[in-house]
């Protein structure tokens, strides 16, 4: 057993020195594994484009017809058209406009739902395997009950959008709150951060701030999805990409029909990758549940 | 009132039970100001449990407790906030607490990281450091609102036996700065003998105080070269086994018994007049 008052400092190091950059990007190890990161989106363009060189293969030799398999070419066209006859963006912006209606509703529900249940053990008994069950039931089916309940409107659409994202958001948060560790709120009990206000901002909403993030994310995906679908079955309404999509196949335009699948594949991988992936990422390296 | 007024902790008949499980009984504990003292036992045997009931987490089910003086806690973990750089988990106290500027919060947390040496850190996240540094910034963390009494839950508990000596040094080191009021609650004799001034020992539960030693031998201590703290050490051992064999007869099946080879002579059973044994 060492007893010097002085202890040598030298027996405890940091475990990942990041916080004295001299001491980073030194070492073999980290500069290899630099260079697999770097070769990795090499990679994944490449794959894409072999992906992309291959559609044009196979619709050039005409071994579809191209109402069956249209050039990368005519999908080309008929987005370039439908950008200049104006029908695209006005499309875009109805339908980014329910969601984001819809995913909000869901979201501020979701959370206060989801810390509902997280807290009081005979609503997550009750309320809370309800929670779980409807989350397993596809979004759309609940269009039939909206169309009898509201008519086919704005609010059915708005309907699904939010019983689709609701429930994954609650289930994110629940388990965000209850994966506090216990020590965590008698440490901030014990330095005085009480039990109110004070605990909510300094404590809880920091340390469920990553599960949230994933929850939001989650939850935009399904919000996404269930506008989808429920344009898709809503001809009457104000056109969003959905409804294009659906006009793609009512005129036998299988340009249309590729155009529209591929414009909704960006919208969606655009706002979670380049909205949401950055922020969720940065918070898990700074809360460091995350082995970046 | 003055001799009153000098303790830091009074627990008088304390018992604390959960439902049907009774931590502690009759817990009857005077610990003067400045003291050194630990808690010492068998797995179970409600000594956390006697803490959290003086740090306020907890109600004693029966007894009462007086407190003198603000107390901080650290407990086995470092449980610091993970999105806090170490700087801003220390003093987050005086934010809570509110009445000073953030450049004298700021200064505050700087020397209490300073006293714990980790000044280098401060900018640091508790995951980028090692488990002796994160117990070590939840101790500047709690030394920071200068707390008159310590309590300390199994503290060293869950790190290598290294660090833990380094951080047992350090600790005293602390205390003979501060003298602050010390209650240390550890499943380790040894390091209950290296650092106290007073060792409490409690019984398989239901904890009741079976046991209660001053430790008089000069700091620092090495029970290999001093014969006294030696012999207090062989005897705290034949006490405290003589629990822990208690709660291993309760966690085993019955006929665990017939594997101890030897019927063994049960220590004295009340050590309490013990109390004061000036070694």
């Amino acid at each position: 057993m060492s007893q010097t008052l002085t202890p040598a400092p030298s027996l405890e190091r940091p475990r990942k020195p990041i916080s004295s950059p001299e001491e980073t990007g030194v070492r073999a190890t980290s500069g290899s594994r630099n260079r697999a990161a770097l070769l990795r989106p090499v990679r994944i363009t490449l794959f894409y484009l072999a992906l992309f060189a291959l559609w044009w293969i196979v619709a050039a030799r005409q071994i579809w017809p191209p109402y069956l398999l249209p050039s990368p070419g005519d999908v080309g066209l008929f987005l370039r058209e439908s950008l200049k006859d104006g029908t695209l963006l006005p499309a875009i912006a109805t339908s980014a406009a329910r969601v984001f209606t819809g995913y909000v509703i869901a979201l501020v529900g979701g959370t206060v739902l989801g810390v509902a249940l997280a807290r009081s053990r005979m609503l997550d008994e009750t309320v809370g395997s309800a929670v779980v069950g409807l989350q397993s039931l596809p979004s759309i089916c609940w269009f039939p009950l909206a169309l009898i309940w509201f008519g086919l409107n704005e609010k059915a659409v708005l309907f699904v959008i939010v019983m689709g994202s609701l429930f994954a958001i609650t289930l994110a948060v629940k388990a965000g709150v209850r994966q506090i560790p216990p020590l965590t709120l008698r440490a901030a009990r014990m330095l005085g951060a009480g039990s109110g206000p004070k605990l909510w901002r300094h404590v809880l909403l920091p340390a469920i701030l990553p599960a949230f993030l994933s929850g939001m994310r989650q939850g935009w995906a399904f919000a996404w999805r269930s506008l989808m679908s429920a344009e898709l079955l809503s001809q009457s309404l104000k056109i969003g990409v959905g409804h294009l999509l659906n006009n793609g196949r009512d005129l036998n335009d299988m340009s249309m029909v590729l155009g529209m699948i591929v414009i909704i594949l960006a919208l969606g991988l655009f706002v979670d990758r380049v909205l949401f992936f950055p922020i969720e990422r940065a918070v898990a390296r700074r809360w460091g549940v995350e082995g970046a | 009132m003055t001799v009153v007024s000098a303790d830091a902790i009074r627990l008088s008949e304390v018992g604390v039970s959960f439902g049907p499980v009774e931590a502690a009984r009759d817990i009857t504990l005077t610990i003067p100001s400045g003291q050194f003292v630990s808690l010492i036992g068998p797995s179970g045997c409600g000594k956390s449990t006697l803490l959290s009931v003086v740090a306020g987490l907890e109600k004693a089910s029966r007894g009462t407790v007086a407190v003198n003086g603000q107390a901080g806690m650290v407990f086995q973990e470092a449980a610091l906030f993970p999105w806090r750089n170490l700087r801003d988990n220390v003093s987050f106290g005086l934010e809570m607490r509110g009445g000073l500027s953030k450049a004298e919060q700021k200064a505050r947390a700087s020397e209490a990281l300073r006293q714990v040496h980790l000044s280098r850190f401060a900018d640091s996240y508790p995951h980028q450091l090692s488990g002796g540094m994160r117990q070590r910034a939840a101790l500047a963390r709690a030394l920071v609102l200068d707390p008159s009494i310590l309590l300390m839950d199994e503290p060293f508990g869950a790190l290598d036996a290294q660090t833990r000596s380094l951080l047992q040094a350090e600790l005293l080191a602390v205390w003979e700065r501060t003298r602050k009021t010390v209650l240390f609650v550890t499943h380790s004799l040894d390091e209950a003998l290296f650092l106290s001034d007073r060792i409490v020992l409690l019984s398989a539960r239901p904890g009741r105080v079976v046991g209660d030693y001053l430790v008089n031998a000069p700091r620092p201590r090495d029970p290999r070269t001093d014969s006294a703290l030696a012999a207090l050490r062989s005897r705290l051992l034949a006490q405290l086994s003589h629990e822990i064999e208690t709660v291993a007869r309760a966690e085993h099946d019955t006929d665990w018994q017939a594997e101890i080879d030897a019927p063994r002579t049960p220590p004295e059973p009340q050590a309490r007049e013990n109390i004061g044994a000036d070694i």
